[in-house]
């Protein structure tokens, strides 16, 4: 009797994981190509995560389309580029983010938080391919399975209201993100991170496949991949860390790309947020000088 | 671990088959097993609240060891006194010290004086009043000799850890529950099978009816001073749906799980908001708590017997100690407090025996009059769930005088169509299965499989879709 309540209950339980799988595969809705489709002035893609996000206003660094997003793993920035870059053929250079802990297990949170996976997924669902979803849900089951769940929900929703996008920033998965916040208030509040160090020293397997990815595929397409990182705020400790990561985990590509490295660029505490983002003065400032200099190596100036 | 949660969902079946398959041979390996799991299931909130739990469960074992031994009256009253100021003290520490030291602060302060008070910030844990409760039930009933104090300390640990129910309810009496762990339980397929319907109903009334309406409640109780008449009652309605399915919904899943490994758990509620007058809510409604006050402080004081101040005062105290178990905030006393007004009121006014059949028994729809009941009896008791929502006694009056104006008549604005379209399809399925033991217990062996299962696939998807951030259950914070 055990037996068959225990084989009555798994089936059921195959049945309804057929139905949810099954929906999430088909309901995926697929964003029209135009909201894809950027100014032809616009040359320069500028992708990643929060620090690039919160810094280039691309409304003053007019060569640039920021298509950045915080805490975006290299994972949801492939699947970004792979819909961009063909809908796009002016693009010849993506600034891709990337800091002294982008290649490490201090982003590992970002595929097991669930609440930052419940907002992304349903989201970045049409975009991504199987590879990237069994990476992310091997990444972190029970968060993928949450994040699934969660996107069956909102396509059902979509799906009575028959909402129609009518341009990028309503996707919600980048653009230029102003962050209000003062570096006195975040010192005055921030605790440091449990086991930081540790992190800094494991690499993160996922990021790094899919950096290596997002290179391969700019090459492909005659696309300059520039690892970019925008100012530091000087207390920040690891700010000199930027290239030794770099080499350190990607020994075979350090010497072949090009990192714009503006860790050491010394700026106002007052244009600061937090020790690793500008706020919009900040942003303001540092999208002026790139419009004015363009892409120039930052040399200790 | 919540059961609304994906933990939880991994966590039943591995435990479920570990028991029949692994740790049924003896009543011992299964108490093992269930402890461990109940343990498991605590701790995965906060493992230092498991050593408090485990702790005072040890005292009320041993204390009730020399209740159940000692022929001494003196010395049985002693001890058992031991086991009430032990737990009550911990309940005290954990759940009021705070309040009372702010409180006995502020009316020093209304009487010209100043004291600052020093809180001492205590985290409540979860469960304190539901399973200090059992553990007191356990040894009062040792002392009246309604039960021998067990020697067997692991099946002791179970019935007060035991998971379904450890965390809000249903409070369960070691006369029903402590023997269901001294025999080992065979499989019955046909109670597994509506122990499973039972957790999908209970998962339907919480996730589908009770967080969606918690959803309208926040918004009409946060802005109650910017907001017409007719909304505020109808957040005080939703609000009445919302405890309710919160609470029974998970009294639902409790006892619909303990059935899975064969216990069998009280009934907590009975359709609460289909009586007819205060009493018969009161017969409804937390069914496990009403009757531990009814059998542990009511009768005790001297129940119904005795002249009319004494039977008043007995049913203050009652109202008033069961207001305050339910937290620490005059709100709540207020609310007891209504209720024993209620209920005094009632019993002044009305004579006779009350009907303990459910309403219109014997036919379709209720009469005009018991239409009528009913809506005064939820008038009356939706009015004390605003003392139980609002943060203080004096949002409970605004909220109150607030909701009678010329507004009452207008359309409310926010109109929460969703929550209002949920507890329409809860009062509809609750009405027709009035009869039966709970919403989806129905004649099934007429309905063909592919009928069943399209029905609980149903439902389960229509779960899943209104799942969002697992909210935690309202009675959790008791």
């Amino acid at each position: 009797m055990v037996s068959r309540y225990t084989r009555n209950c798994a089936l059921f339980i195959v049945v309804l994981l057929a139905i949810v799988f099954g929906f999430y595969f088909t309901s995926k809705r697929s964003y029209q190509d135009d909201l894809f489709k950027f100014p032809s002035s616009r040359n320069i893609l500028v992708a990643g995560d929060s620090r690039t996000a919160l810094s280039i206003n691309d409304t003053i660094f007019s060569r640039a389309i920021n298509v950045s997003n915080p805490a975006e793993l290299y994972v949801y920035t492939y699947a970004k580029l792979k819909k961009l870059l063909p809908l796009n053929p002016q693009v010849d250079t993506v600034l891709l983010s990337f800091t002294f802990h982008s290649l490490t297990e201090l982003t590992a949170h970002w595929s097991a938080d669930v609440s930052m996976i419940r907002e992304r997924l349903p989201r970045f669902a049409p975009l991504l391919g199987l590879e990237e979803e069994s990476d992310l849900a091997i990444a972190a089951p029970l968060t993928f399975f949450e994040g699934l769940l969660e996107t069956d929900r909102k396509n059902f929703s979509n799906i009575l209201s028959s909402k129609r996008l009518s341009q990028f920033g309503e996707i919600g998965i980048g653009g230029y993100n102003p962050m209000a916040g003062e570096m006195s208030d975040w010192q005055a509040t921030v605790k440091p991170e449990k086991d930081a160090d540790e992190k800094m020293n494991t690499p993160y397997g996922m990021q790094i496949k899919y950096l290596e990815k997002i290179i391969t595929l700019c090459s492909e397409r005659g696309v300059t991949v520039i690892l970019f990182s925008p100012p530091v705020h000087s207390s920040n400790p690891r700010r000199s860390m930027t290239p030794v990561i770099l080499k350190k985990s990607l020994p075979s590509v350090s010497d072949k790309i090009l990192l714009l490295d503006y860790s050491e660029m010394q700026y106002a505490d007052s244009l600061y947020r937090d020790y690793l983002h500008f706020n919009p003065r900040g942003a303001k400032v540092f999208s002026s000088y790139l419009q004015q200099n363009g892409l120039r190596p930052f040399s200790g100036e | 671990m919540l059961f609304n949660s994906i933990e939880f969902a991994i966590f039943l079946p591995i435990v479920f088959i570990l028991h029949w398959f692994v740790f049924s041979r003896t009543q011992h390996s299964r108490n093992l097993l269930l402890t461990a799991a109940s343990f498991l299931f605590y701790g995965w909130w906060d493992w230092r609240f498991l050593l408090l739990m485990v702790g005072t469960a040890t005292v009320d074992y041993f204390l009730a060891q020399v209740i159940g031994s000692s022929a001494n009256p003196r010395v049985r009253k002693w001890v058992l006194a031991g086991s009430l100021i032990s737990n009550l003290g911990v309940l005290f520490f954990f759940k009021y010290f705070d309040f009372f030291v702010q409180s006995f602060a502020e009316s020093f302060t209304f009487f010209g004086g100043h004291l600052t008070a020093t809180s001492l910030n205590i985290v409540l844990p979860v469960g304190i009043s539901f399973y200090t409760f059992q553990a007191l039930s356990y040894t009062i009933d040792v002392y009246r000799g309604n039960l021998k104090a067990t020697k067997d300390y692991l099946a002791y640990l179970t019935f007060i850890s035991f998971f379904p129910q450890l965390v809000a309810g249903p409070i369960e009496r070691a006369t029903n529950l402590l023997p269901q762990f001294t025999r080992l339980p065979k499989f019955d397929y046909d109670v597994a099978v509506n122990g499973t319907r039972l957790i999908l109903w209970g998962l339907f009334k919480k996730i589908v009816v009770a967080d969606n309406c918690a959803i309208a409640v926040d918004v009409i109780f946060g802005r109650y001073t910017e907001l017409s008449s007719s909304t505020l009652a109808l957040g005080a309605m939703l609000f009445a749906f919302q405890i309710y399915c919160d609470f029974s919904g998970y009294s639902d899943v409790a006892i619909g799980t303990a059935k899975l490994f064969g216990i069998d758990l009280m009934t907590n509620f009975s359709l609460p908001y289909f009586s007819r007058n205060i009493p018969e809510f009161w017969r409804r409604w937390h069914i496990s708590l009403s009757t531990w006050f009814k059998d542990y402080v009511y009768i005790p004081l001297g129940g119904n017997r005795g002249t009319l101040r004494i039977r008043i005062r007995n049913i203050l105290v009652v109202f008033l100690v069961s207001g305050i178990w339910h937290g620490a905030n005059w709100t709540f006393v207020v609310w007891g407090l209504l209720n024993a007004v209620y209920f005094i009121g009632y019993g002044l006014i009305i004579r006779g025996t009350a009907d303990a059949r459910i309403v219109a028994h014997d036919h379709v729809f209720p009469s005009v009059k018991e239409l009528l009941q009913i809506g005064s009896t939820f008038l009356l008791t939706t009015v004390a769930w605003v003392f139980f929502r609002s943060e203080t006694v004096t949002d409970a009056f605004r909220y109150l005088r607030r909701m009678v104006s010329p507004s009452l008549f207008s359309m409310p604005q926010p109109f929460p169509v969703k929550s209002l379209m949920a507890v329409g399809i809860l009062l509809l399925i609750e009405w027709i299965q009035r009869r039966k033991a709970h919403g989806l217990d129905f004649e099934w062996t007429r309905v063909p499989a592919v009928a069943r299962w399209t029905v609980y696939l149903v439902i389960c998807i229509i779960v899943i879709l209104n799942m969002g951030e697992p909210q935690k259950f309202i009675y959790f914070q008791f």
